[in-house]
Formats: structure tokens, sequence, C-alpha cells
């Protein structure tokens, strides 16, 4: 896969303060990277440098293998903490401003975005008159001006409602299945972003401290009974008669059984049954939050 | 470049601010006209002198005060609404933003002041049986003055923007500055007994009278149009250093 965004020990330091401490991702096509951190961990910081509206104290940073970030900042699309409206333009008009910004003199891309994000029937409106998850909608199109390869994301669900954030959800899935956009998102809001992200990167105290993909949190989160100091195969005859077939070898001997947790004392006694004492039989996998929260020194607000 | 001007024409012409300043421009010019025509009816041997009339009413605060207005809002709404942020992550550069910003309000703000430079030319010279006189020399370097002024004015609103941020704070030293800089360089030349006064109106004063020199004139459009140039370039400077 391509690579489209690269960061290079990417710095940010105000005064005294060190908020974003040489972090260095990449971002492959068809990505939706999920930024996860507590508030003030640095995400916004980070997203800001990327996005050009804030100059890094030191390192680098990349689109598409490009390095002067000005030839290719027109085919990012970012939308850092809130959306940005004129309030007394109308949805439409407001578009059209960035539409000129832009040099499009086709006003055709204007209603096919808003209907793409589902507010054309608000396009009369002013935007001061709009709910959150229209304003926020409105951002994402706004952001979609130039059919950008790669959407910056802040916070995109921040303050929504419960069919808000579904329905921003299912765009920005929309958007990366139907029009192959690159996403980059960041939020504090862990069950959300675990539903959009192919891959996460957890930053702590501006610390890029863990990059997982989807596969291995899903790996990492799985609950499992672990069996240690047995023969495998002999382990995997009881475990097929048990109907438990979900199971593998690991680490040249342990054996994992993904099931209900709650099985492992039926697991020990069919073993004990057949003369196999296991050295140690113990659960195994954190939920998707404690996971999380560990990589975040901690703590987390609004997990 | 063009692209930013052109989206900001666009923004212009699409708010109320515009079209609010406009209209105090032509009721300011309606209400001087009301007033002139009674002056005239009641001592019909005053003559007006072509633009001097609209000097009076445009340098007398209604410009400045119509060009600080407008300029504060365009500058400093980009900020406080966090729109820049979305200007310039679309890949506009920062110097474009602000030339073609400064430029957009420079040539907004002379359409909304020339509303009442037009209209004061007609009374001028149609009111009172073609008493006034067209001089149209005078009209060009009243122009041009306005023009360079203008700009400096512009350019020093756009500085303090991109230095507070907050719309309000800027129209508050946009529009505060001149006076007391005026009154400054009233006290410094009355203190030092220099006869001309160098402070930005005063300087206008100079400029657009007609027993003024050609020398004198254009040291003050030169001037005028430096010292717009210097704030360009200092609003540039802060633009560009500043996160957003």
């Amino acid at each position: 896969m391509a690579s489209v965004l690269r960061t290079d020990s990417l710095t940010k330091v105000y005064g005294k303060n060190t908020v974003v401490d040489h972090v260095s991702m990449n971002i492959e096509q068809g990505d939706i990277y999920g930024l996860i951190g507590r508030n003030g961990a640095g995400k916004t910081t980070l997203m800001k440098m990327i996005g050009g509206v804030a100059a890094p104290t030191s390192g680098a940073y990349e689109f598409f293998g490009e390095k002067d970030n000005t030839k290719t900042l027109s085919r990012i699309g970012c939308l850092i903490e809130s959306p940005s409206l004129y309030p007394e333009l109308t949805v439409w008009e407001n578009m059209m401003f960035y539409n000129k910004l832009l040099g499009i003199t086709d006003k055709k891309n204007i209603d096919e975005i808003l209907d793409y994000v589902g507010i054309s029937e608000a396009k009369k409106k002013k935007t001061k008159q709009l709910s959150l998850g229209m304003k926020q909608r409105l951002g994402i199109g706004i952001a979609l001006i130039g059919y950008p390869d790669m959407l910056i994301l802040d916070e995109p669900i921040n303050g929504l409602d419960p069919t808000g954030i579904v329905d921003i959800r299912n765009l920005l899935l929309k958007l990366n299945k139907e029009k192959g956009v690159t996403l980059l998102i960041s939020s504090h809001i862990l069950g959300e972003l675990a539903r959009l992200a192919t891959r996460f990167g957890v930053i702590d105290r501006g610390v890029l401290a863990d990059e997982i993909t989807y596969e291995e949190l899903l790996e990492k989160t799985r609950k499992a009974v672990r069996i240690e100091g047995l023969d495998p195969r002999k382990v995997a005859v009881t475990l097929e008669e048990m109907k438990l077939n979900d199971y593998k070898v690991i680490d040249g001997g342990k054996v994992m059984v993904y099931c209900d947790t709650g099985l492992s004392g039926k697991i020990n006694r069919a073993l004990g049954e057949k003369g196999m004492y296991a050295e140690s039989i113990g659960t195994v996998g954190q939920d998707l939050e404690t996971y999380f929260v560990e990589k975040m020194g901690g703590g987390v607000q609004n997990a | 470049m063009h692209n930013v001007i052109s989206a900001q024409m666009y923004k212009c012409f699409k708010t109320k601010g515009f079209y609010i300043l406009l209209m105090i421009a032509l009721l300011s010019t309606v209400f001087d006209l009301i007033k002139v025509t009674t002056t005239l009816q009641s001592n019909p041997e005053l003559k007006i002198e072509g633009f001097t009339s609209t000097y009076d009413a445009l340098s007398g605060g209604l410009f400045l005060l119509l060009v600080g207005i407008y300029a504060a809002l365009v500058f400093s709404s980009d900020y406080t609404s966090l729109s820049i942020r979305q200007i310039i992550g679309k890949g506009t550069k920062r110097t474009a933003y602000i030339l073609g910003s400064l430029l957009t309000v420079t040539v907004v703000s002379l359409i909304i002041s020339s509303a009442a430079y037009v209209a004061a030319f007609l009374r001028g010279t149609f009111i009172g049986s073609g008493t006034g006189t067209f001089d149209g020399l005078m009209m060009i370097r009243f122009l041009v003055v306005i023009i360079v002024f203008g700009f400096m004015y512009v350019a020093f609103t756009a500085l303090i923007a991109n230095i507070t941020r907050k719309t309000s704070l800027t129209m508050l030293i946009s529009i505060f500055t001149p006076t007391i800089l005026q009154l400054v360089a009233v006290s410094i030349t009355s203190l030092a007994k220099i006869d001309v006064l160098y402070d930005p109106i005063t300087m206008m004063d100079v400029a657009t009278s007609v027993k003024t020199s050609t020398q004198d004139y254009l040291i003050a459009v030169i001037i005028y149009f430096c010292a717009g140039i210097l704030l360009t370039y200092m609003s540039i400077i802060v633009g560009k250093k500043k996160d957003l």
C-alpha cells in the first residue's frame, strides 16, 4: 500500500511544555487511522501540524511521498476541533466560498457533496440555524471540496447525540469504502473509534505510545483460556470433544482457547479426567477500554 | 491570491455587514445633502467648491470609522470563527491569504466610501444651480489620496487583527489609533512649535488642499503608500509566525 502520510519525529513545544514529542507514524492509502488519547494528550496539536496550521518545532512530515506540503495540502481535507463556518452565509454559500478559494468554477460539486453528506435539504439555511450534527456534516462537506484523497478529522463526533454519532460513523465508512478516502480521526471515545478504525495510534502526553492494527487489537482484547505445560495435541483432542474448536498453540506449547472464560474450570476438569494436569490454566484478554486506558497512561475521560 | 480575492469578495457581498455600512455611508450623504441644501437656501451667495465638502465628510471620521469597522470585521472574523484553519488547511498560502484579504478589504472599503464620495460630487457640481465647479485634477488627487490612505489604514487593521485575533479589540484599536496619533502629533508639533502637523489625518488635509504644492502632495502620498507596504509586510510576518 502506498504511504499517504508519514511523520518523522514530529515535535511541538510551547514554552517549556512539549505537547507533541517525536511522533513518527505512517498512514497508508485506504487506512482509517484512529488517534486515541485523553483530552490534552496532543491529538489536536499533532493534527494542526499535519494540517499545516501549526508549525512543528522539529521533525517533518510528508504527504504522498512529497516533502513540499504546499503542493499536497490541496489533496487533504481538514476538520480540526469544530466546523468553522460563516454563520451569516447559507450552507450552499459556505461551500461556494471554499469552492472559490480552490478556484473550482463548476458548482455541480457543491450539490453532489451536500447530497453525499446528507444535508442537501438544508442548503438554503443559514449555518447559524443548523444543529451540531448538521454543522459537523457541513464541516465534513467543506473538507470534501476538491475531492481530497485524505481527510483529517479531529473529534468529528464530539458533542453529538447517539443518532448523530451513528450517522457520522456511517458517512465516514461510506467515504472510505466508496470513495477510497484515507481517514485520520482523533477521538477520546474509544468505543466509537473501535467501530471505525482499521489502525490505531495511542497518544499519551504527546508521545505515540502504541500503534496497532484492528486485527492486532482484536487479538489483544480477545478473551481466552490459556493452558500451559501440557502436550498441545492431547489438549486439542479434549477441546474438540468439548466442541471448543477455536484454539491455537502459541509460544511453543501454550494453548489459547477462545471461548467464554467462565469455561476454564470445565476445561480443567475435562483435562484432569484424562490424567492431564496443567502447570497453569487461566484467563487472558483485556476489554477494549482496559487495553487503551493502560496504553494512555492509566486514565481516560469519557471512555 | 486571485482565488482568495474571489472568495473574500463573494463572502463580502453575501454578508449583512457590507450592506449596513454601505447604507450608513449613503444615509450620511443624504443628511449632508439636506444640510447643504438648507444652508444654500438660507445663504444663496455661498459656493460649494467641488469635492471639498465630500472630503470634509469623509475625513471627518466617517471614512475612518467605516473602513476601520469593515476591515476589523473581515480580518478578525476569520480568526474568531476559526475559518482561517480551514482556509490554510485547504492549501492556501498564508501570504496569499493576507495579501488577498487586504486587497479585497481595501477595494470594498473604497466602494463603501465612494458611495458618499460620488453623491457629494453630484451635490457639489449640480446643487445650487451649478454653483459648484468640477475640478478634474482635484478629483484625481483626492482619489489617489483616498486609495493610498485606505490601503494604509486597512493594512494597519490587518496587522492589529493578526496580533489580537479579536473582533472587538481590533475594531477599537483601529478606530481610535488615528485619533490618538493625531493627538500625539498635535501635542508634539505644538510643543516643538512646528507648523506642519505630521499625523495621518492632518497630512490628508495637506494632501487634498488646493493650496498644497505638487511636491508636498506627492510626499504625503508616498508616505501613506510606504506605510501601507510596511504594515502589510509586518502583517505577513506576524501572520506567518503564529499558529492557528
